[in-house]
């Protein structure tokens, strides 16, 4: 369920923290809500739309606008019946280049399988490449996972796991101040606009473990 | 059998048409291979025609305009030919876009960009060659 603190983080994708506070905050109070209570609201739409009058008066591009209520409608949409099956799809090893091939080869037909169309295929397909090549350049070897996720939005859940030297400065990179040579900057923050959800979990020493899900 | 892209010379231009998939050793070597074929066979334009190309991430994207930076250093200019609808999406949405490349619908339409312009120089070219052979039979 979409609680107060997840409206939050969806739109500090596209906002400042504190922007992102005050759009979810003066939103949930014009529809008479409390922002503890949030994850018991049965309909959203009102919600959607005070969110979106929020959107409006704080800078942000359209295509950030567009993208950050697309996300709130999949936050919203999946309200309570999303299960990440537990068996894997596949899992690759990346080692070596041919891997990247491999893990986006495997990754563009488990989405036909569930039904994504052809152009969502392909962005299933560049962020797992994105993610396998992240690991293959940085961190040496690691592993690219995927899983189903079950319920009223079918989507899938990509996992890339590394032991490698972990990413410093996470939150520059995903804002786009950071752009290396080789384009990490670019690939994760490719993966993070053609995703509903994206999460990175690492530290400096600690290897790197990204999580991102595509729905339907 | 090991795999490479031809590179085709049609008169002034040369031509690669990608067909098969796109792999980081495959990309590094096209990209020695048309800076070497560009400086041997003197040309003046290249298309990369992409119409087979169901895949393209940010990495191969980059390396498609390296290819044409290249080709510009020496010269020659570039069109990416035949971009599939769904890569164009995913490309522009993930914020890797082809620009500085130049683009066109299909590999007629690159050509006769191509040879068009290369049309033009030739007359201007012609046209300057005219002028000063006018000046020195005046002298």
């Amino acid at each position: 369920m979409a609680t107060f603190a997840d409206i939050c983080a969806v739109l500090g994708r596209h906002y400042s923290a504190s922007s992102a506070r005050t759009i979810a905050r003066m939103a949930v109070r014009r529809i008479g809500a409390r922002e503890h209570a949030v994850a018991t609201l049965r309909d959203h739409d009102a919600l959607l739309h005070e969110l979106r009058r929020g959107m409006d008066l704080f800078a942000a591009s359209a295509t950030a606008r567009r993208l950050c209520v697309r996300q709130l409608e999949a936050l919203f949409s999946r309200e309570g019946d999303e299960t990440i099956v537990e068996v894997q799809e596949f899992e690759v090893a990346i080692v070596d280049e041919s891997h990247i091939v491999e893990a986006r080869t495997k990754a563009r037909t488990m989405a036909a399988e569930i039904g994504f169309g052809r152009t969502q295929q392909v962005k299933v397909a560049t962020v797992v490449s994105e993610l396998a090549r992240n690991i293959y350049h940085y961190a040496g070897t690691g592993v690219v996972a995927a899983r189903r996720i079950s319920g009223s939005r079918p989507g899938i859940m990509i996992e890339a796991r590394d032991e490698g030297p972990g990413i410093a400065d996470v939150e520059a990179i995903l804002a786009g101040a950071y752009r290396s040579r080789t384009g990490l900057g670019l690939g994760l923050i490719g993966c993070k606009n053609l995703s509903d959800e994206l999460t990175i979990d690492t530290a400096p020493g600690d290897g790197t473990r990204v999580k991102v899900k595509m729905y339907r | 059998m090991r795999r490479t892209i031809p590179i085709i010379k049609l008169r002034q231009n040369l031509i690669v048409s990608i067909q098969i998939e796109m792999t980081d050793r495959l990309v590094a070597e096209l990209k020695e291979n048309i800076a070497f074929e560009v400086r041997a066979r003197e040309v003046s334009g290249l298309v990369i025609e992409v119409s087979a190309v169901d895949f393209l991430d940010s990495y191969i994207a980059r390396s498609l305009q390296q290819i044409a930076k290249i080709a510009a250093c020496m010269g020659v200019e570039t069109i990416l030919a035949g971009l599939d609808s769904a890569v164009a999406i995913t490309l522009v949405e993930m914020g890797a876009d082809m620009l500085g490349l130049e683009t066109a619908l299909d590999l007629e339409d690159a050509i006769d960009i191509l040879e068009e312009r290369q049309a033009e120089s030739r007359s201007e070219e012609e046209r300057v060659l005219a002028e000063i052979y006018a000046e020195l039979e005046e002298s």
